[in-house]
């Protein structure tokens, strides 16, 4: 990355020394300071946070609002490029470029609208984006600060190519940059169930993005991820199917979609970080349940429960059993316990075989150790105490 | 010369894996992967090259060649991690992977 000082995301300065500048240093500096704590993925308190600022009369650095920008890595691996449009830019006629700021556009709409999220952590963060990464590179991710998309099989004659650009479904636009926002909130382990979880979200909020852009319902939705991706040499209609796991290709040379869609299913693999991308299928048709039987605009009830629950409820080991409790109480304490949204939640996990249980409370903040140093010593400061 | 090829990971999730035995390839085939690993210093790498940032869905590689004198050597990559020149080699190798 080559954007200015290096953020760090979590508490790497020591909370001593950064109160110290805080204390010690021009204004600044000092912003600075303050700034890195609230950066921090550990820091969870954000709104406090925004709330102290304001009684200090200090601005965030964020800003605010949308804040778009998509850079070109010109088919190298570099990070993040060069920059090609900018926020309130005219379109640039690169398919990739445009693609990939009007997704970010369509993604940040939706989490305002839907749920009144102010962008990646809730404080306007600016959404960085980069095209035509590498050579014939088949895929997406997220790097903890930005959005990164290949342009598919673009290197191979067309009867060879397999993958479109990756900026095609605004569902994989979502999935990336919800994968920042769960960076920020539920902090979820990127390993075996909390991993899953990590991608059931991503591809849950994806699929709501496209569904709340074209304004379907949860009967009239594909529930697929990544329509549009594969070219017509791949016998699927995408990558990943939440109505129904397991069923969105079977291709003589892609293979056939791996994923389940019951616990009685559960892939016990080595590879990819222990299957996140293949144990997915089980919350997220968990999640398909629940609004089918609610219907209507699956973003409204189902979505916000499962917002809800990734922003207040889910941590950084939560596994399937854990995220279908606490997925079960948001229902009750949004609306009502007993609520026709709360069963709807509780036969969505039956159905991939995973009972809702309220006997035990699971803990529902995060763990207290490091978090609560980056944070305590934020509040120390913003009340004038030392630690 | 024998090499193995594997990746996982990445938004889909797919695992390819190629053992190749360059003997069997068509010599033009074999000769471009030689050129390829010396143009990506391949033996000269470090064996673990990963992002310091924690990514989601990023692909990991881990390519190992045992060339005839019989010394192997492995390199475990993430995407954004790998040299640039090592950019060719993995689509090359991912191509045979796929069977193309």
């Amino acid at each position: 990355m080559h954007t200015g000082p290096h953020l760090p995301i979590q508490c790497i300065v020591p909370p001593h020394m950064l109160q110290n500048i805080a204390q010690n240093g021009t204004d600044e500096q000092r912003a600075w300071a303050l700034g890195t704590l609230t950066q921090s993925e550990q820091f969870r308190g954000q709104r406090l946070a925004t709330q102290q600022f304001a009684v200090m009369g200090l601005s965030m650095v964020t800003g605010g609002g949308l804040n778009r920008s998509v850079f070109n890595a010109r088919y190298t691996t570099e990070l993040p490029g060069s920059l090609a449009r900018g926020e309130g830019d005219p379109p640039t006629g690169d398919l990739a470029v445009d693609e990939a700021y009007d997704g970010a556009g369509t993604t940040y709409e939706f989490y305002r609208q839907a749920y009144g999220r102010d962008s990646i952590d809730g404080q306007g963060m600016a959404l960085l984006s980069t095209v035509h990464f590498g050579i014939g590179y088949d895929n997406a991710f997220w790097n903890g600060k930005q959005m990164v998309y290949g342009d598919g099989d673009e290197d191979l004659p067309e009867a060879m190519r397999l993958f479109n650009r990756f900026t095609a479904a605004v569902d994989i636009i979502a999935h990336e940059l919800t994968h920042g926002m769960t960076q920020y909130e539920s902090r979820l382990n990127y390993f075996e169930q909390p991993g899953a979880l990590n991608e059931s979200l991503s591809d849950v909020f994806g699929v709501l993005t496209k569904q709340y852009l074209l304004r379907q319902t949860a009967d009239q939705a594909d529930w697929i991820i990544g329509a549009g991706l594969f070219t017509a040499n791949v016998s699927g209609v995408g990558i990943r199917s939440l109505k129904a796991p397991g069923t969105a290709y079977d291709d003589p040379v892609l293979g056939k979609d791996p994923q389940p869609a019951h616990m009685n299913q559960y892939k016990n693999v080595s590879y990819d970080n222990g299957g996140v991308h293949i144990n997915s299928g089980i919350p997220n048709h968990a999640f398909y349940v629940t609004a089918r039987e609610l219907g209507g605009f699956a973003w409204e009830k189902a979505g916000y429960i499962w917002y809800i629950t990734q922003r207040d409820k889910l941590s950084a080991k939560s596994d399937f059993q854990a995220a279908a409790n606490l997925t079960y109480q948001v229902a009750a304490s949004l609306y009502g316990s007993g609520s026709l949204e709360q069963q709807a939640v509780r036969t969505g996990w039956q159905e991939v075989g995973i009972t809702v249980s309220t006997d035990t409370e699971p803990p529902t903040t995060p763990p207290t150790e490091e978090p609560v140093g980056c944070r305590q010593t934020l509040i120390n400061l913003l009340m004038g105490r030392r630690s | 010369m024998k090499i193995e090829f594997e990746r996982t990971g990445g938004f889909m999730g797919l695992r390819i894996f190629a053992e190749i035995d360059t003997a069997d390839l068509p010599p033009e085939e074999a000769e471009a992967i030689d050129k390829l690993l010396a143009e990506a210093n391949f033996f000269a790498l470090p064996e673990e090259l990963t992002a310091s940032t924690p990514g989601m869905d990023y692909f990991h590689y881990r390519l190992t060649v045992i060339p005839e004198d019989g010394k192997a050597h492995t390199v475990r990559f993430t995407d954004s991690a790998a040299p640039l020149e090592m950019l060719p080699l993995v689509r090359r190798l991912t191509r045979l992977a796929r069977g193309q």
